[in-house]
């Protein structure tokens, strides 16, 4: 395994560390996530399905003699994540996630404490789920030139269902179009598409761009457009009304916005209430489907939007 | 004549001297007690205007200090900057036994440290301010001690210094 996945091993306890160790050698780069629940057996996500993690770092499709997690492992792990600092994450721990050193996304869940409507914090936690960033240089060479053409870029909307690649996809696209000369824009309210640490991106994603992180996605995207001068937005998972409104603003300036949301077609992404108001007209003119299959794209028009298939 | 002269001043300023290095401690007591007061303070403010990480705080607060509280400062900044999983209360005994020499502090000094430290960095920033504020006071009225201890100390052993010098030098003679 990587740099980057030790440098996450280095997030356990000492013991699930060395357990870990012996997995990453057994199963290799195909480790897609760690799931840490409390007094449940210990499992890994590849992408041949769902593992337990015995004592001995081997690994089995039943869960007879797999590694229990307890609660003190969790309790490790989540000051680990915060940096010993839970005060410094409250932000990220109120939406159920933190980003480490090396992009990889930690998601938790268990009882929360909410003010009536919002999640306030977690009382306790009673699962993680650690999922193992990977970037891939490259991943979005298949469709470059469906994004960049001769008049400019093309503004994208990159649809998958979870786990089927979209941010290493964008974030392939953010690098190359950057490194032809064009000023990016990378709003990564998450920290998984540059994840800075110190200021210095652990992903490489082109000498151009300019990556704003953890901040409210509307927000930071009208912050660069206004201060960045970019060409291109670059953005992740947008979903809410308020993520859409701030893209149609930054549409009605003449940007290209390359974004990416959950979706398994493009009817289904036609038929969001909160993506409407993007698709056609001045906002993205195709969306690219993607799935783990194949490179092929099929081209279909759907409304006044150009629809790309795998 | 002259040599024993010599060697009487030479036994009455080492015993005077002693006397001061031990004296020193009551004062370097209050200095490092001082220290973690100011400490404590800016750490308030760095955990509550500036969501700066434990770690990297540390660090930065190490400079502002000198000695042992430096050192100790420093080595648990060091520790916790990224370095993963760690154990709060451990990380911060094992500092103080480290630079021990270097520390003037009494034990109930230090359980003032330890109980600060166990809770820090642990919950959100209202806790961290009430566990601020709770070492904040309880460290400042040991510092007050100190130096009420210190004042009446350290001119009597320094007196007992001088003192006990005259005393070997009358009994040498």
């Amino acid at each position: 395994m990587n740099a980057r996945y030790n440098e996450l091993l280095n997030y356990l306890p000492a013991h699930l560390k060395i357990i870990l160790e012996k997995t990453a050698e057994r199963v290799g780069d195909d480790l897609l996530e760690i799931r840490v629940r409390c007094g449940l057996p210990l499992i890994i996500v590849t992408s041949n399905g769902c593992f337990a993690v015995m004592e001995d770092g081997s690994v089995s499709p039943a869960v007879g003699g797999a590694y229990v997690v307890n609660e003190n492992d969790l309790r490790q792990i989540f000051h680990a994540i915060c940096e010993n600092s839970v005060y410094a994450y409250t932000d990220d721990i109120k939406q159920g996630f933190i980003t480490v050193k090396g992009g990889h996304r930690v998601g938790f869940s268990g009882r929360t404490v909410t003010d009536g409507s919002r999640i306030e914090n977690f009382r306790e936690i009673s699962s993680m789920n650690i999922r193992i960033a990977r970037e891939v240089i490259g991943a979005a060479n298949y469709i470059i030139d469906k994004v960049v053409h001769p008049a400019g870029i093309v503004s994208t909307l990159i649809v998958s269902p979870p786990m089927q690649g979209k941010t290493t996809v964008l974030r392939d696209l953010a690098r190359q179009i950057s490194d032809k000369g064009f000023k990016t824009a990378l709003v990564d309210d998450r920290g998984e598409l540059a994840a800075l640490f110190r200021g210095v991106p652990q992903n490489d994603i082109g000498v151009q761009t300019d990556v704003i992180e953890n901040a409210p996605k509307g927000q930071a995207a009208l912050m660069m457009l206004r201060t960045m001068s970019p060409q291109l937005i670059v953005t992740d998972e947008i979903s809410t009304k308020e993520d859409a409104q701030a893209l149609l603003q930054c549409f009605g300036t003449g940007v290209s916005v390359i974004a990416s949301a959950h979706g398994s077609s493009a009817r289904e992404i036609m038929c969001r209430e909160n993506l409407k108001p993007l698709l056609g007209g001045v906002g993205f003119k195709q969306i690219i489907v993607l799935n783990k299959e194949g490179f092929g794209l099929n081209t279909k028009v759907l409304g006044n939007v150009t629809v790309l298939e795998q | 004549m002259t040599v024993q002269l010599v060697a009487c001043v030479v036994v009455v300023c080492g015993c005077a001297y002693l006397g001061v290095l031990f004296s020193d401690s009551f004062r370097k007591r209050v200095r490092q007690l001082e220290e973690f007061c100011l400490v404590v303070k800016q750490l308030e403010y760095d955990i509550d205007f500036l969501n700066t990480p434990l770690g990297e705080s540390l660090i930065r607060l190490s400079g502002m200090c000198e000695g042992g509280v430096r050192d100790v400062l420093k080595y648990v900044g060091n520790n916790l900057s990224g370095a993963g999983c760690v154990e709060m209360l451990g990380l911060w005994k094992k500092a103080f036994d480290r630079f021990e020499k270097e520390l003037a502090l009494t034990e109930d000094d230090k359980r003032i440290i330890f109980d600060f430290t166990k809770n820090l960095g642990c919950g959100d920033r209202t806790r961290e301010k009430n566990n601020i504020k709770a070492a904040e006071m309880r460290l400042n009225a040991a510092r007050e001690d100190a130096a009420v201890f210190a004042a009446t100390n350290v001119k009597m052993y320094r007196g007992l210094g001088i003192l006990a010098g005259i005393f070997i030098v009358i009994v040498l003679l």
